[in-house]
């Protein structure tokens, strides 16, 4: 498939005796934030770097832009900017040295990126302040600059808002959206925090102890996750009069000729029910949706949760 | 033997500059299959592809252009695609938004025409059933008004009006609806003249939508309008006491067809506030929306003076 960036197929990771990886077969679709979420040791970031060429892989295969990584590195490598764990910069140098010497490493695409780079993250450019008197949140700032630095296709992203303050997150949050949306990049991001990644994600991986419970795309998710009534029935004007008349029923959506969806989840669905019969409206059926997203990741992890 | 050690020399030199210029010329020989392997990947449609390339490079300018123009190209795509999804998101939810009035209204004309209803009963289902034709025709025309200016087919006359004068004008329309809903209304309009350049229409159902909204959502019973007015422009601030918006809809509520309310309720459309941040830029202002500390919301739309 074309659209597809990242494809793993029975990736697999065993350290001694501990599989940490368990076969994972992980799609990442074109110009789209895939978000991987799991607890601390679920495995996200032994994925990550797996897929990089961090770590070796003990068996499976990994395909980036539908090329395998083995052999290819030399022409893979420089179309992925990625941030793992805590990035390695040299500390007795400003922040703007650092990245003019991964500027002149890598390439860039622009004549002057690595000012571009600092103005997106929102560091000053040629500052006087050397990396280790950074603070934790200035650290993961340039470690997201480098990442972008040569405007990469693809973004690694692990857990790129650890240490930064609710406003950074913010921040970081738009503008990895902006950078899907507006200029079409793809995005690869890992995350213990649910409500961060039903933020931003489009497609979501759940992960935990190693193995891949679920990937299904947000929409999806929320469409199977949200509260209303669902209620089918031979006919629709009918029904919904009497809803209005007697139940004083306002907010629904009448979904095609036989569904309509009731946002008020505390009526009395049995008298629903009885009083449809009674006015000769037959209901295929009637029933109650009402599961949070929280409560369906408990249920997918098998009631662990996620934090 | 003078002569020798000239040649000898002469030879190193030579040499020396042989294995500079071979070296060169691999370097620009690797760096042009760079950019071919890009540029066959760029045909192929992938306009995320960007040629990296060294400060040192010879082909550092072919390649930082051929990047430009790669980049302009995918804005622009991406723009159309972004186009193209509204207008897919609008059709499927208009669907949806005529289907469920329409229903309703069916329902109660159906109960009239079978006789279920006689006498006052009948009278109020012919009542409900003209309010939902009303809205649906409100609906309708909002959506045509929207899809004009989408489509860049609204024409303007732009002529320089008395902002002040013209919104006590529209101000003084709206007095006795709100009295009916039995809004309490403050207004403070200086008594200046003060010129801007601007389509009266647009104007007025700028503010009839401004008020349509709060009077329709905001769930207060108090309603502000303050036109401040300095050398370059003038602030036209609405400000309600209802229960503001939420935070999570704020940065969403001028976009097409989101409605906060996530029900869908009968009342509104998602329209209204689109069609007046559309208004407001087509006129070079500006509109933004503010939660205020202690309750209820402010709209503020900044419009420039005529010169």
């Amino acid at each position: 498939m074309d659209n597809i960036v990242i494809e793993t197929r029975q990736l697999t990771k065993i350290y001694g005796e501990q599989t940490v990886v368990n076969e994972v077969n992980l799609h990442v679709r074109k110009g789209r934030i895939y978000g991987l979420l799991g607890r601390n040791g679920a495995g996200k970031t032994t994925i990550m770097k797996m897929i990089l060429g961090l770590s070796s892989v003990t068996s499976g295969e990994v395909d980036v832009f539908s090329q395998t990584i083995k052999g290819n590195e030399k022409y893979i490598y420089p179309r992925i900017g990625a941030i793992i764990e805590t990035p390695g910069f040299y500390p007795n140098l400003t922040g703007t040295e650092n990245l003019e010497i991964f500027a002149k490493l890598r390439g860039t695409s622009r004549p002057n990126a690595v000012k571009e780079a600092l103005g997106v993250v929102g560091l000053p450019y040629r500052d006087k302040k050397v990396f280790s008197k950074y603070s934790l949140g200035m650290k993961q700032r340039l470690g997201i600059a480098n990442a972008i630095l040569h405007d990469p296709e693809l973004l690694i992203l692990d857990e790129p808002t650890n240490g930064l303050d609710p406003i950074g997150i913010a921040e970081v949050r738009s503008f990895i959206q902006d950078l899907c949306v507006k200029r079409g990049k793809t995005v690869l991001i890992s995350s213990h925090i649910l409500s961060e990644i039903s933020l931003l994600a489009d497609d979501i991986g759940i992960i935990h102890n190693g193995v891949l419970l679920e990937e299904n795309s947000l929409a999806e998710l929320h469409k199977r996750n949200s509260k209303y009534i669902l209620l089918q029935v031979s006919d629709t004007a009918k029904a919904v009069l009497l809803l209005e008349r007697r139940f004083h029923v306002k907010e629904y959506s009448v979904q095609d000729t036989h569904t309509v969806l009731l946002y008020d989840t505390d009526l009395d669905m049995a008298e629903i029910n009885k009083a449809l019969m009674l006015e000769n409206i037959s209901v295929i059926s009637l029933q109650l949706c009402n599961d949070t997203l929280e409560d369906y990741f408990k249920k997918v992890t098998g009631g662990e949760g996620i934090a | 033997m003078k002569w020798t050690l000239v040649f000898f020399f002469s030879t190193i030199i030579s040499i020396c500059v042989i294995v500079y210029l071979w070296a060169k010329l691999c370097r620009v020989k690797e760096q042009i299959s760079n950019i071919k392997d890009a540029l066959e990947d760029i045909k192929k449609g992938n306009l995320n592809r960007r040629i990296l390339t060294r400060k040192s490079d010879m082909t550092k300018t072919i390649c930082y252009n051929i990047n430009e123009i790669v980049m302009n190209n995918q804005s622009q795509l991406t723009k159309l695609k972004q186009s193209e999804q509204a207008y897919k998101r609008l059709m499927t939810s208009l669907s949806h938004d005529v289907k469920t009035p329409l229903t309703s209204l069916v329902g109660y004309l159906e109960a009239i025409q079978e006789k279920i209803v006689t006498g006052e009963e009948k009278e109020e289902y012919i009542g409900v059933a003209l309010a939902k034709a009303y809205h649906l025709k409100d609906f309708v025309e909002s959506l045509f008004e929207w899809v004009k200016l989408d489509a860049k087919e609204q024409i303007f006359q732009f002529e320089i009006c008395d902002l002040n004068e013209l919104s006590r004008n529209i101000l003084a329309d709206w007095i006795p609806t709100l009295e009916d809903k039995l809004f309490g209304y403050e207004i403070d309009i200086p008594d200046l003249e003060y010129s801007v350049y601007l389509d009266r229409n647009a104007y007025v159902l700028i503010l009839n939508n401004l008020f349509q909204n709060i009077l329709l959502h905001s769930g207060g019973d108090k309603i502000r309008f303050q036109i401040f007015e300095d050398k370059v422009q003038a602030a036209i601030i609405v400000t309600d006491n209802g229960k503001g918006i939420p935070k999570k809809h704020l940065s969403h509520i001028f976009e097409r067809l989101y409605q906060g309310d996530e029900s869908r309720s009968t009342s509104g459309n998602g329209l209204g506030l689109s069609i007046v941040q559309e208004l407001v830029s087509i006129h070079s202002g500006m509109i933004r929306a503010e939660n205020l500390s202690h309750g209820g919301a402010t709209f503020t739309i900044t419009l420039p003076k005529a010169l």
